[in-house]
């Protein structure tokens, strides 16, 4: 019988013990003055700033100098451009922003948001799903977004590692934009990410605020967000209309990893995913299928383990019910699996409508859900979660 | 007290702690480099670290990184060597079915049965309560069993 699993871990760590080499003081002085290499070039590069600059305001020389700087003056917004050719702002990778040790290392909250923001969003559901966290003075209602998550590996959806390619026309072309100009106004939100209706072309607020273009996450880096703290932001996104998404492709998201599952992703969850949508002709129609299927066979309950991994998924398809984590998670691998880019976002829905163009957002509207990449269209939200109605296309 | 003097007192201090929270995180590879990234880092900052009551805990978190993984493959020939022959008994499966856990489940379950941390001394580093962890030390313990086999000791899998 193998030995008791507790056991091999001691032995384990023996065995990491004679393997780690000791770590000296002439070593870590050394990779200070940044004369000896660092295994993490990302986090040795931030590091050269601060130790170049020094000052807080550019503490994130990194971060700063590749990403278009955004406002700074109440009042004056700042043209962020959409991806593609035109775009001044240029596509710094969350796991630079991530990574990076901010002014002060950033809470225990906002660190476990960053390190995997649908695995965060829980808490806001459970432990905060009556308290108001921000509001939004907003032209229209929107699901407020914090970030997109392109890469999923087997236990978390997260930032990508590496910098994404960005998909090489600019999408929307020629197309009607509806624009929502928002003012989101912060009163227990916390963390470091901003909510904003997708995409956002112009932000302001104060000094510390950054767009990463590629996750399409607007995020502080000088602190965590306050009660108080306001955004005055302008998100447009192309009106799609129905006959544009049942004609539409779905081949060019621009990065691969719109497609990458782990190799071991439980095979239940591609066979689940080609049965249910067999009948789909196009990338619409499957999303379509796809996104119906859940919404009638499975049970909305946050009374499940928390969770999107493979063994999550795994439960979830048998046990046929969940929450918004496990539906947008599952169903953008299952999607990928069939061979169409999806992403998951995180975010909230549009909160209570207090009438006059105002949206009070409590922690039970957190929520994820998958976004489809079309041709030409973009990337276009569903709604596989039970109980709500489709935030665009999928209606 | 120099500067260098002072400091080379505070790594004496922090990093035996500090190494183990990092290679129960990311494994003796990344976790390593986290360690002497982050203790570089204080070398930089020194001032900051003044008043901080847990600096084990505050050097954990300045040596977090998105872009570091649990060490699966490949693992090193010199670490397989250690293993096959001063440890044969440890499953093969266990380094991958580690990585598999959550950030903070395998960061317990490695401090706690690996290190020998007490789990109040984990909820300190992690910052969460005692009970979290000893539900995670539970959920990781019972789901490597599960996948590598081994009893309890008491013949029950």
């Amino acid at each position: 019988m193998a030995m008791d699993v507790v056991e091999q871990i001691r032995q384990l760590t023996a065995a990491f013990d004679e393997f780690v080499v000791d770590v000296g003081v002439d070593e870590v002085i050394a990779r200070g003055e940044g004369t000896a290499p660092t295994g993490d070039p990302g986090w040795n590069q931030s590091r050269r700033e601060v130790i170049d600059n020094g000052s807080p305001r550019t503490r994130l020389g990194l971060v700063a100098a590749a990403v278009l700087l955004v406002g700074g003056l109440v009042g004056a917004l700042t043209w962020i451009g959409r991806g593609g050719s035109d775009s001044t702002d240029s596509t710094t990778p969350m796991a630079d922003v991530v990574e990076s040790p901010a002014t002060t290392p950033a809470s225990d909250g906002s660190a476990a948001e960053l390190a995997s923001p649908l695995t965060a969003m829980r808490s806001r559901l459970t432990n905060q799903a009556d308290t108001e966290l921000f509001v939004v003075q907003a032209t229209a209602g929107s699901y407020w977004r914090l970030a997109t998550l392109a890469e999923f590996d087997g236990t978390t959806w997260g930032f990508p590692q590496t910098p994404l390619t960005q998909p090489g026309s600019p999408i929307g072309d020629g197309r009607d934009l509806e624009e929502i100009r928002q003012e989101v106004r912060i009163v227990n939100l916390g963390g470091t990410l901003v909510p904003a209706a997708a995409d956002v072309i112009q932000a302001s607020g104060d000094d510390g605020l950054r767009w990463a273009s590629e996750s399409q996450t607007l995020v502080k880096i000088d602190r965590d967000l306050v009660a108080g703290d306001v955004f005055e932001i302008v998100s447009a996104s192309p009106r799609s209309e129905l006959e544009d998404l049942q004609a539409a492709t779905s081949t060019e998201p621009g990065d691969p990893i719109y497609l990458e599952v782990p190799d071991d992703v439980p095979a239940p969850v591609g066979e689940q995913a080609r049965q249910v949508t067999a009948g789909a002709t196009t990338p619409f129609e499957t999303a379509r299928a796809l996104q119906g299927w859940f919404q009638r066979e499975f049970t909305y309950s946050l009374e499940v383990q928390p969770g999107h991994g493979n063994s999550a998924m795994e439960s979830f398809l048998r046990d046929r019910i969940g929450y918004s984590e496990q539906f947008a998670g599952t169903y953008a691998v299952m999607m990928r699996s069939l061979g169409i880019p999806t992403r998951v976002a995180v975010g909230f829905t549009s909160g209570v409508d207090e009438g006059d163009q105002s949206y009070a957002v409590f922690g039970k509207n957190a929520h994820a859900w998958p976004e489809v990449w079309f041709d030409g269209l973009g990337w276009v939200p569903f709604e596989p979660t039970p109980g709500r109605g489709a935030p665009g296309a999928g209606n | 007290m120099t500067d260098g003097d002072a400091f080379e007192a505070l790594v004496e201090r922090v990093k035996p702690g500090l190494l183990q929270a990092l290679v129960a995180t990311y494994g003796p590879v990344d976790g390593r480099e986290a360690c002497v990234d982050a203790l570089s880092w204080a070398w930089e900052h020194q001032d900051r670290l003044v008043d901080v009551e847990h600096p084990v805990g505050y050097l954990y978190r300045v040596g977090q990184s998105a872009t570091r993984r649990f060490l699966t493959k490949p693992v090193p020939a010199r670490l397989v060597e250690i293993l096959e022959t001063r440890f044969p008994e440890v499953e093969p499966q266990l380094m991958p079915a580690l990585s598999r856990l959550s950030v903070q489940q395998r960061t317990v379950v490695v401090l706690v049965h690996g290190y020998g941390w007490r789990q109040a001394e984990v909820a300190r580093l992690l910052e969460i309560n005692p009970s979290t962890v000893r539900d995670y030390l539970h959920r990781a313990t019972d789901r490597l069993r599960d996948e590598i086999g081994g009893s309890d000791g008491d013949g029950r899998r």
